[in-house]
């Protein structure tokens, strides 16, 4: 067994911004250090207090970097269920009697329900009916807060307690202050571990719904998940702000408060914890220390969130992150690639591991894959029509077929991404048939796609990690409680080095090539130890000498797992795959090993006619 | 019955400028896959920019309605030239989503922001172009400023639906929005086209402020809910089909007028908006919107 390249001793994706570059508990522990300390130096003046609602804001933005910054769940209910926990408190300390400490987790587990409830049905949405159903939430809340006599119409609930009671006004503002730094360094802990963990790639993943179902990835839980959490948080901030201002008013529903909190995260950062936190503290505290801000709040607001999105949409974490980059020896800007690894030709990584379907045992002696009568229509063209196939184990498959015969049709209805019209799919014996794409993925089933689809922002082998994370079936709350993700990376990188090119592991899959791309997208597919590889034309758009490294690297692979390629480069078919299937018109005409493929009349007729290439000038080989 | 009669005509009436809001928006969002989120807000300057020459600087009524259409065309046009110039043609926008939503997003609170500081935050109206009672059908009410709303609506409506079919700068236009690369190639400039359907539904937009304003009257921050219920208009049309939009426009302001008729007066507008929130999630297959969001 050849040694594998040597490892970079860090992996820090390229694009990483502030919040990530330190660790969840350290970024926690200043930020909470630095909050408190402030909050004790202003010694509760009219600053302070001013700080104190900066802190409470940046609870929400937190929560909205995570859903709206890192996965692009664009919600505008964050000030409602803002308010929501501002009421809650209010009512629960003004007309019950409870404390406000003893409220405040009460107040935001409720909102948490409400949160679950109202997500359950909007997260199904397509993203920009979420956005704009969302919008409309604070009008009618407003509408009903101001005009319902319980919760104090237009006035609002005054004479709150605070959230921890001192001697006098300032001392109570002061301890409230430091109890609200304490929760907002939970927050930034919570989001940043989140963030930190597999979870954090899959949120990169899942605005891209192809990718994340052919890499296992439940979308929809996620996004629910998503929006439980940025309600909480909004409910938490709200409570704080109950907590510390101690009077509420139907303004905190507003779409004036939401756009405050947009402006907030997007001058901050909205692809980082500590910019969201600088953002929320600092556009209060303007708006706090001078009149003429505060007179012109909405133009100022207005005027800032376009210049921030016009010319650094990273915000200010982005500017300090890139200018930190260009000072000479302060960070690394890019892990060294080192030479490229020439491509190994015994597996020098192992055999392709089994991976995450390893729970599940295969039926005994149960074909790879079956096909029966699969058909699909398009209105009235009928791209796959009643097609049987067999495919017993390991091995190397091929389809092929003149342009529009369907065989990624195919490759789309084996691996989910299409539904079927009719017929079964069976992969090892289950009938696999009514599983969405995520399902098969994670039964086994792993794909790469005919145009390269890799997330950009995260380096090669972060890529990769994700197709090798258990997290899929986890929820959020055990990824916080424990991470795997530097166990999938480890698993990300034997796979890169099984494909040979390890040496791209910290490269923004941006900057490859295009056969760099493709050799990622087929770590990605291998990493997870599929049952069934599929593979949509690998080699095209390669070069002569980077398609003889595909076949060796495809020979390879097709000794440990089944792989099917559906492939227009006939000659490569010809020579290295067992068994060879042509679909003409949806309709599977030929199905043999090379030798008669190379013999038959059809294939001469149909394909050979079509591709003029060295294999017809030399049926002899 | 007559009660039934003057709720649909005061229906007709508000959904007649939702109608043509929504109509604008998806003239343009077909030619810049944008939202313009700010067209409400250009109908409140049209209303109250007019209320603020005539009544407290004693312009002739003509001329300011003159002077504040062209201010508001000045205002998209400098809007389109520095902003979105930057943002879409030196590709500094973020894709998709992002830039479909916060560029104009901003423009309208900035436009309300100076509103709030020009105009007060005192409800004005423009005054009206057809003085006079409502006029009475047998016990049916109908506003005049209502009848100016509708036919011009009628107009307005009927003559982009003409030259979007039948005239190649329609095709032209259409073609922008569906492949602005390609439209490039073929030799339409998408980018005037952006700004001039821009400057001209901001412009439609201040008409439809001045001719409505007597029926309702203006705040500065009135321009957000109309916009929005334009914007929903067109949701439910795709953001493509301004016949569609229209069908959209006129059903929302018949739902709200029923709603504050028969159910709740304080109520009607918090009902609108919980209704057209519960629809868009429960049916965004309605809307065509699953293309749009990618």
């Amino acid at each position: 067994m050849t040694s594998s390249p040597p490892r970079p001793r860090r992996w820090s994706p390229s694009a990483d911004l502030l919040g990530r570059a330190a660790g969840p508990t350290g970024t926690a522990i200043w930020v909470t250090s630095l909050a408190i300390l402030a909050v004790v130096a202003l010694q509760g003046g009219y600053y302070g207090s001013v700080l104190v609602l900066g802190i409470a804001y940046a609870i929400v933005t937190v929560g909205m970097a995570v859903q709206i910054g890192y996965s692009h769940q664009l919600a505008f209910s964050q000030s409602v269920f803002m308010g929501m926990g501002a009421y809650g408190v209010a009512i629960l300390d003004t007309r019950y009697g409870w404390p406000v400490p003893l409220a405040l987790p009460v107040v935001v587990l409720g909102s948490g329900l409400v949160g679950a409830a109202v997500g359950s049905v909007v997260t199904r949405a397509p993203g920009l009916a979420l956005a704009l159903a969302t919008v409309l939430f604070p009008i009618p809340v407003t509408t009903y807060v101001t005009y319902s006599d319980y919760l104090g119409s237009y006035t609002g609930i005054g004479g709150i307690a605070p959230l921890w009671a001192g001697d006098s006004a300032s001392d109570s503002l002061i301890r409230s202050g430091i109890a609200s730094a304490l929760l907002l360094g939970l927050c930034v802990f919570a989001c940043g571990r989140i963030l930190r963990s597999g979870i954090g790639l899959e949120l990169a993943v899942s605005s891209d719904e192809r990718s994340a179902g052919a890499l296992g990835i439940r979308t929809s839980r996620r996004k629910l998940e998503l929006f439980v959490l940025g309600s909480m948080l909004a409910a938490l901030g709200g409570a704080v702000f109950a907590g510390t201002q101690t009077v509420v008013s139907s303004d905190i529903f507003s779409q004036v408060s939401e756009l405050t909190l947009l402006v907030m995260l997007f001058v901050g950062g909205c692809r980082s914890l500590v910019g969201a936190v600088v953002g929320a503290i600092g556009i209060e505290y303007l708006a706090g220390s001078a009149t003429f801000v505060n007179t012109h709040l909405l133009i100022i607001e207005g005027v800032l969130l376009t210049v921030v999105l016009l010319f650094e949409p990273g915000g200010l974490a982005a500017i300090v992150v890139n200018a930190v980059r260009r000072v000479p020896g302060s960070v690394p800007a890019r892990v060294d690639h080192g030479p490229p690894a020439p491509v190994p030709r015994a597996a020098p990584a192992g055999p392709v591991r089994p991976g995450r379907a390893e729970g599940i045992a295969p039926a005994a002696d149960a074909p790879a894959l079956v096909c029966r009568g699969v058909s699909k229509r398009f209105g009235g063209l009928v791209a796959v029509d009643e097609v049987s196939l067999e495919i017993p184990g390991r091995g190397l498959y091929g389809i092929c077929g003149p342009n529009g015969a369907g065989k990624s049709t195919l490759l789309e209805l084996i691996s989910g991404g299409l539904r079927l019209d009719a017929g079964q799919v069976l992969v090892e014996g289950r009938d696999v048939s009514r599983w969405s794409a995520a399902e098969r993925a994670q039964h086994g089933v792993a794909r790469t796609f005919q145009t390269v689809r890799l997330i950009p922002h995260l380096s090669a082998l972060d890529n990769v990690a994700i197709a090798c994370l258990r997290s899929h079936r986890t929820s959020m709350i055990e990824a916080v409680v424990r991470s795997e993700l530097e166990e999938a990376r480890e698993r990300a990188y034997a796979a890169l080095a099984r494909v040979g090119s390890a040496h791209l592991a910290a490269v923004d899959p941006g900057r490859l090539t295009l056969e760099g791309q493709r050799m990622v997208e087929m770590a990605r597919a291998i990493a997870a130890g599929p049952r069934l590889l599929l593979l949509d034309e690998p080699a095209s758009g390669l070069s002569g000498d980077q398609r003889g490294r595909l076949r060796e690297l495809l020979l390879s692979l097709g000794a440990e797992v089944t792989v099917v390629v559906v492939e227009h480069d006939l000659e490569l078919l010809a020579t290295i795959a067992g068994q060879l299937f042509v679909l003409i018109n949806g309709r599977l005409r030929f199905q043999g090993d090379g030798d008669g493929f190379r013999r038959s009349d059809l294939v001469r007729s149909e394909l050979m006619g079509l591709v003029e290439g060295s294999y017809a000038a030399d049926p002899s080989r | 019955m007559t009660e039934f009669g003057n709720l649909v005509l005061s229906g007709l009436t508000s959904g007649a400028i939702y109608a043509v809001l929504a109509v604008c928006l998806a003239l343009w969002f077909r030619v810049a896959n944008m939202l313009n989120l700010a067209a409400g807000d250009f109908a409140m300057i049209g209303a109250l920019g007019v209320d603020l020459l005539v009544r407290v600087h004693g312009w002739n009524l003509g001329l300011s309605i003159l002077a504040i259409l062209v201010v508001i065309a000045l205002v998209a046009f400098a809007y389109d030239f520095v902003v979105l110039r930057i943002a879409v043609d030196w590709g500094r926008a973020q894709e998709g989503i992002v830039a479909i939503f916060f560029f104009t997003f901003a423009l309208s609170f900035v436009l309300e922001g100076i509103a709030q500081q020009v105009f007060g935050t005192v409800v004005h109206a423009a005054p009206a172009l057809w003085p006079g009672n409502a006029l009475d059908f047998h016990g049916l009410h109908v506003q005049r400023a209502g009848v100016l709303v509708i036919g011009f609506a009628l107009v307005v409506g009927v003559g982009l639906a003409l030259c979007l079919r039948f005239t190649l700068v329609g095709k032209a236009m259409a073609a922008c929005g569906e492949n602005p690369i390609g439209a490039r190639i073929v030799g339409i400039d998408s980018r005037r086209f952006r700004r001039a359907i821009f400057v001209l539904t901001a412009v439609l937009a201040g008409v439809f402020g001045i001719l409505g304003s007597p029926i309702t009257g203006f705040v500065y921050n009135s321009g957000a809910g109309l916009g929005l219920s334009g914007v929903v208009a067109a949701a439910f049309a795709g953001f493509t089909r301004p016949g569609r939009a229209v069908a959209a426009g006129l059903s929302i302001g018949l739902l709200e007028s029923f709603l504050s008729g028969y159910v709740n007066t304080a109520y009607g507008e918090t009902l609108l908006y919980g209704v057209l929130a519960a629809v868009m999630l429960f049916r965004p297959q309605l809307m065509g919107l699953p293309e749009v969001a990618r």
